[in-house]
């Protein structure tokens, strides 16, 4: 027994020394004279690019969003499980990271691109861990094994009455819900905080602060691709989104001159630190202001949309044909009380 | 929304690494070419010197080959933006750390142990200390959804008597220090040619979200035994605006008039908005046509 489980570490340790071994190193944060010479191997696995964040943190991109994979000894946790018809290559890239199994999936919210795969991951673990109620898939089973779900509970409300997601029953539904402002654990040697972001891009949106690696994982509240999606049916708000933005400002600190330093994942778009947050925050800002100002002033929303309000934005932010630039415009309208 | 003046003329950066032949022609000397830019640099600001020292005037966007999406964000820019705790320790952006004040520089190459090749040189100096590095050993380029840096991500080749760099994946920067926005889709090839002990570098931005055409312009050093790199290593971030409540972003209101530079010269207001159509002979004709419909009282002592 012993020996096995010696063996499993070694095999552990000799896969991250690989992984670290091909990690590239961010240049601009030392002195570019200590810049290893040797050229960084970028995984791509199932169509996914693997990305080395820092400390024991990975971003997978190429999905609908981004996911964020924390690797360590104890096993794998995800952020957020990928969307519809996703799971394999999801799990087939985090196989190339590590042999060991997922432990913990924390759902940012519940949309359908962050939360379809809970049902396959954890029947690929061999079920759910913890204490769980029998009507949510609970068993009799050992109660260390599997995967444990955390998300908040507006966010589970959202999946159980199948609102902005098909309705999801059974082990796919979050078996560790939280109400109030954050939930604390510790899991790879390593405290992680979750944040509960009222009101943001839906009542039931968390950030995930992975504390030793320094790494924000940000859920759908910063995107780099799109304005900020709000869904007010489901309780998101222009000022939540950016009350989440600035709680990212101040956690985040960056290495030296706004270069490296804590490192923040977005839902969808590039890996980013503080100062990409910030530009985006103040993009958000001044927006919002400008509507606020236009609404003061008695214009329409169709006024607002057909001005120049965005200009400076549109070309980066405003391309998406799922969450366009008229639709960001109506929810900041709505959010500063234009009616 | 972009402006309706010009047709959009954007290359990539392979297209823009042979755009400007001509120009090299004439920097280079074949007869004497290198193409080992190590060494330290002494930065020559006379090209342009009022917008590399003290910086361009508020509302000086004159030569610049930007849309309307960039004119709006840089008259709507509000130096305070930099006193807030979260910007005031920013290095300056790839987009402008060649141009503006110095830098003067330490060019380094950076040898392979064991091979000798050249692998990369590295150039330290520039405001922030952003310091560079051009990898020579043929490297991708990272992922699209990597990182963005205040460096950006440099790779250079040897091109007859050339060093060509492209550089990708910068962060959200600036023309020059009035708000003139670069986006982070920018693509940045540089031209390093030595003549002798000067160096020139010919630096073309073409960004497909601010610029209706690629921006072009030039810098200078001359070689020296005497020149150290800026030694601010690190910025210290300190209280600047007692009560600063995180979240406040100062910003000019939508429609705001930045004219100031126009009055202080005696230049019509739209001649100083920028524009491709601008940076060319022909709008000599526009010019003249503007001074005679919207004369500008020319300023006491011009």
């Amino acid at each position: 027994m012993r020996r096995t489980l010696l063996k499993g570490l070694a095999l552990v340790a000799a896969l991250s020394a690989v992984t670290l071994g091909t990690a590239p190193r961010v240049a601009g944060q030392q002195p570019v004279g200590s810049v290893p010479l040797e050229a960084p191997t970028y995984l791509n696995v199932a169509g996914l690019d693997i990305l080395p964040v820092q400390g024991q943190v990975h971003m997978l991109a190429g999905l609908n969003r981004n996911v964020t994979v924390q690797v360590g000894w104890e096993g794998v946790t995800l952020v957020d499980s990928g969307g519809p018809g996703e799971t394999d290559r999801l799990l087939e890239a985090v196989a190339a990271l590590t042999p060991l199994p997922v432990r913990v999936i924390v759902n940012t919210h519940a949309d359908v691109d962050v939360v379809s795969g809970n049902g396959a991951i954890i029947e690929a673990a061999g079920g759910t861990r913890g204490p769980r109620p029998r009507q949510l898939g609970g068993t009799q089973g050992n109660q260390n094994a599997g995967v444990q779900v955390i998300a908040h509970e507006n966010a589970l409300l959202h999946m159980i009455q199948g609102t902005g997601v098909p309705v999801m029953s059974g082990v796919a539904l979050p078996g560790s819900v939280f109400f109030g402002a954050k939930k604390e654990f510790f899991v790879n040697g390593e405290a992680v905080q979750v944040f509960h972001v009222p009101q943001a891009h839906t009542s039931g949106d968390v950030m995930v602060f992975f504390r030793s690696s320094d790494v924000i994982s940000a859920g759908d509240v910063y995107n780099t691709t799109r304005y900020p999606e709000i869904d007010q049916a489901r309780g998101g708000s222009i000022q939540g989104i950016l009350d989440a933005l600035n709680l990212i400002v101040d956690l985040a600190i960056p290495e030296r001159n706004q270069m490296g330093g804590t490192r923040v994942v977005p839902g969808d778009g590039r890996l980013s630190n503080e100062s990409d947050v910030v530009e985006y925050r103040d993009m958000v800002t001044i927006i919002r202001d400008r509507v606020q100002v236009m609404v003061e002033e008695g214009m329409s929303l169709a006024d607002i949309q057909a001005s120049n309000v965005s200009l400076e934005y549109d070309g980066l932010y405003g391309a998406d044909p799922e969450w366009t630039r008229e639709m960001f415009l109506e929810a900041v309208y709505r959010g500063v009380g234009g009616m | 929304m972009t402006s309706d003046r010009s047709p959009r003329r954007h290359v990539g950066p392979l297209g823009l690494a042979a755009a400007v032949p001509a120009i090299m022609v004439l920097a280079g000397a074949p007869a004497s070419a290198q193409i080992d830019i190590s060494g330290d640099w002494d930065s020559q600001v006379h090209e342009d010197q009022p917008h590399r020292g003290p910086g361009a005037e508020l509302g000086d966007y004159t030569g610049l080959s930007i849309n309307a999406a960039a004119q709006q964000k840089a008259t709507v820019w509000d130096a305070s933006v930099l006193s807030l705790p979260e910007r005031m320790a920013q290095p300056h952006p790839p987009q402008y750390f060649m141009r503006g004040p110095g830098p003067n520089m330490r060019v380094t190459k950076r040898i392979h142990p064991v091979t000798g090749e050249l692998v990369a040189f590295t150039l330290e100096g520039p405001f922030g200390r952003d310091d560079r590095i051009i990898w020579m050993d043929g490297r991708p380029h990272p992922p699209e959804d990597a990182e963005h840096l205040w460096t950006g991500f440099s790779t250079g080749e040897i091109v007859g008597n050339q060093l060509v760099v492209t550089t990708t994946h910068m962060k959200y920067g600036v023309l020059q220090r009035n708000g003139v926005p670069a986006s982070y889709k920018a693509v940045m090839v540089e031209h390093f040619v030595r003549h002798d002990d000067l160096l020139v570098s010919t630096t073309i931005i073409d960004d497909p979200i601010y610029l209706e055409e690629p921006f072009i312009r030039t810098q200078q050093w001359e070689r020296s035994s005497n020149v150290n790199p800026d030694q601010r290593w690190i910025f210290e971030i300190v209280e600047e605006n007692p009560g600063h409540v995180l979240g406040d972003v100062p910003h000019w209101p939508l429609g705001v008039r930045q004219d100031g530079f126009a009055r202080s010269h005696g230049i019509p207001y739209e001649a100083t908005l920028g524009g491709a159509a601008t940076l060319y002979p022909e709008y000599q004709d526009a010019l003249e046509r503007l001074m005679r419909e919207t004369p500008v009282p020319r300023p006491e002592g011009r």
